[in-house]
């Protein structure tokens, strides 16, 4: 398994950074990289890909981020765990929620205020259901 | 943190009828550096003074630690240079100039250069003066890859090459910084290359350097908005708008200040939101250079 | 790594210059040959002497001096970990040699065939004369070569050198103190032709150090 199992297309609009994401969470979900598999070296995967280093660098942080994987100082990165993998896609999925929840408030012409404040309701809500 | 491989500061020169003003650069170890701009904007002359065969009138000029151009044949003991304009001696061979090369400089790798000669497709013992445009560009790149230099300055090192080579010379260059001592400096009207490989970038215009920053930056700082403006509702100022353009009811606003939340001014303020586009490099370079062109004229 | 980079580049010159240097030996050792001959060959053989020499010399500054800087394999050179001083320096003395060590060897023979022939040795004042000058017209068109880039300048010295050669021809055979000796079997060495001979060497070499000194103060090299 490398670097060649990542494809970056040219075509693709979509930022660089997010095709590598991309790219490395289907190969988690997939099964393809299991939990403590060695990503390879930010360089390496540079070179295997053509981009530059800064961009898969942005990559690594962001899905350090998310739980999706472990940085350790001066030995490199690897698949998080399942328990922590669990944990960042379900950030990732959280985050698409309030996305949209984002997009259809706008839409209602809500503030960014208005929706926290709703948010904060129906928090409190369903904690009192849970009670 | 270690000295950068490049620091050019307030570095001034002065030609009859072009000026190169107040230059500051810096590349550090690790990285490559995409450096954009038009003909004639001074790419090739900043180049040239990296390498001391231009002396610039004022300013600090420091390549690996030393003071150009005092200490250029030290500094370039590990510098490798390619520019566009740049000829082999035609009567020889590739093989002659590699003998040459290595003769020369220490570092030279005679088992990367036979890599090198399989890779890039060249023959060793055919004349100078026989290779096509992008045979004499790969040739010149050859001789210094392999003398496996701490910094490469690329004066437009893919232009003229077909798409092949410019896949397998892009490849060696991401190669060279697998080596986090090493730098990459290189210019090009080829934007899609800066874009895809440079982890920094400098934009040039007219002798001076007109922006710089990290790509990823760059390319999060800059946003296209399609806007839908309805009657009796104005177009709010935001950051960093540096176009506005309207037909009708459809605005389009170009804006180098970028962040999440951008759009809700626009929103509050009544005015639709079709679209949120990224810019590529090439549409950044181009708008940054107008924008700057119009604020010098004014 | 033996040998300082200076050697280095020097080497380099003097191959890139064997072709004209090879030409040049045998040109000139062919008109050397058919000169005691005849008299038709002796003149056939002098002026063909001469032509060798001048297009060395022309071939030479052009291609080793000019042309580099034109077709831009300077700049090849100055990437590599050479000084511009190291640069200038290579190329003078290695084109230097490249002109003056023919020239030595074929004047040298040009002696050896006049006085070993039936060319009566008189002549041999008008061949120092005539050989200093040759020399002299290569010193001062490398320093024209080194100063300007603009090819009008180095048209301009060929062609004043050219023609010059054809003006001094007859102006030393009529000068008593060779026009004397020109059917003479015994060289006579007169104070004025010694004095032509190393003055004009001198005149040379003092405007080719001049060009040297001017162009290494150049900051700019490309």
């Amino acid at each position: 398994m490398g670097t060649t199992d990542l494809l970056i297309s040219q075509a693709d609009r979509r930022p660089m950074y997010l095709q590598i994401i991309e790219q490395v969470r289907r190969r988690i979900a997939v099964g393809d990289w299991p939990s403590g598999y060695e990503l390879p070296s930010i360089r390496a995967l540079a070179a295997g890909l053509q981009v530059s280093v800064i961009t898969v660098k942005r990559a690594y942080l962001e899905l350090e981020r998310d739980g999706v994987i472990v940085t350790r100082q001066g030995r490199g990165s690897c698949v998080a765990d399942s328990a922590g993998l669990s944990a960042g896609l379900r950030h990732a999925e959280l985050d698409q929620h309030l996305g949209s929840a984002a997009a259809v408030g706008r839409s209602l012409g809500l503030t960014a205020e208005e929706l926290v404040a709703r948010l904060r309701d129906l928090v409190a809500g369903k904690d009192e259901e849970q009670r | 943190m270690s000295e950068p491989v490049i620091l050019l500061d307030g570095v001034e020169k002065t030609y009859p009828y072009f000026r190169l003003t107040n230059i500051a650069l810096q590349l550090d170890a690790g990285q490559i550096l995409g450096f954009v701009g038009p003909n004639g904007a001074g790419k090739s002359t900043t180049l040239r003074i990296l390498m001391a065969m231009v002396q610039q009138d004022r300013g600090t000029v420091r390549v690996l630690g030393r003071s150009l151009p005092r200490e250029q044949a030290a500094a370039k003991q590990d510098i490798g240079f390619v520019s566009e304009d740049m000829r082999l001696h035609g009567s020889e061979s590739l093989a002659w100039h590699m003998r040459l090369v290595a003769d020369l400089c220490p570092g030279w790798d005679a088992a990367y250069a036979t890599a090198l000669v399989g890779r890039f497709n060249l023959h060793p013992e055919q004349q100078v003066r026989a290779l096509s445009h992008g045979e004499r560009i790969k040739a010149a790149l050859l001789l210094a890859l392999a003398r496996r230099p701490r910094l490469l300055i690329l004066d437009e090192p893919t232009t003229g090459l077909d798409p092949v080579a410019r896949h397998e010379v892009l490849a060696e260059l991401m190669d060279v910084v697998q080596d986090e001592r090493r730098a990459v400096l290189f210019s090009s009207h080829n934007t899609h290359d800066v874009e895809q490989i440079s982890d920094q970038i400098a934009f040039i215009d007219r002798g001076r350097i007109v922006d710089t920053g990290d790509k990823e930056t760059f390319l999060d700082r800059w946003r296209r908005l399609r806007l839908d403006v309805p009657p009796g509702v104005t177009l709010p100022a935001a950051a960093g708008v540096i176009d506005t353009s309207t037909s009708g009811r459809q605005a389009i606003v170009t804006t180098r200040a970028y962040a999440p939340g951008f759009e809700a001014g626009y929103a509050a303020a009544g005015v639709g939101i079709h679209a949120v586009e990224r810019l590529t490099l090439e549409e950044i370079f181009v708008a940054t250079v107008m924008h700057n062109r119009r604020e010098r004229a004014a | 790594m033996s040998g300082s980079v200076v050697a280095r580049l020097i080497r380099k010159d003097l191959v890139l210059a064997r072709w004209p240097v090879t030409g040049a030996l045998i040109g000139g050792a062919a008109s050397l040959a058919i000169m005691p001959l005849t008299s038709v060959t002796a003149y056939v053989g002098g002026v063909t002497f001469v032509c060798v020499l001048v297009i060395l010399n022309i071939i030479l500054v052009m291609n080793g001096v000019v042309q580099e800087r034109k077709d831009k394999t300077q700049i090849f050179i100055l990437s590599l970990p050479v000084s511009t001083a190291q640069y200038v320096a290579a190329k003078v003395v290695a084109n230097a040699l490249a002109f003056t060590v023919p020239w030595a060897v074929l004047s040298a023979a040009a002696v050896v065939v006049i006085v070993r022939s039936p060319i009566p040795d008189g002549l041999l004042a008008f061949w120092a004369v005539l050989l200093g000058y040759l020399l002299a017209y290569y010193f001062v068109l490398l320093g024209v070569a080194l100063l300007s880039d603009r090819s009008g300048w180095h048209a301009s010295a060929i062609t004043v050198g050219n023609i010059s050669i054809n003006l001094l021809i007859p102006a030393l055979l009529n000068l008593p103190s060779i026009a004397r000796q020109t059917s003479s079997p015994i060289a006579v060495w007169t104070a004025d032709i010694v004095a032509l001979t190393l003055g004009e060497v001198l005149v040379g070499a003092v405007v080719l150090a001049w060009a040297i000194r001017y162009r290494s103060r150049r900051a700019d090299h490309v």
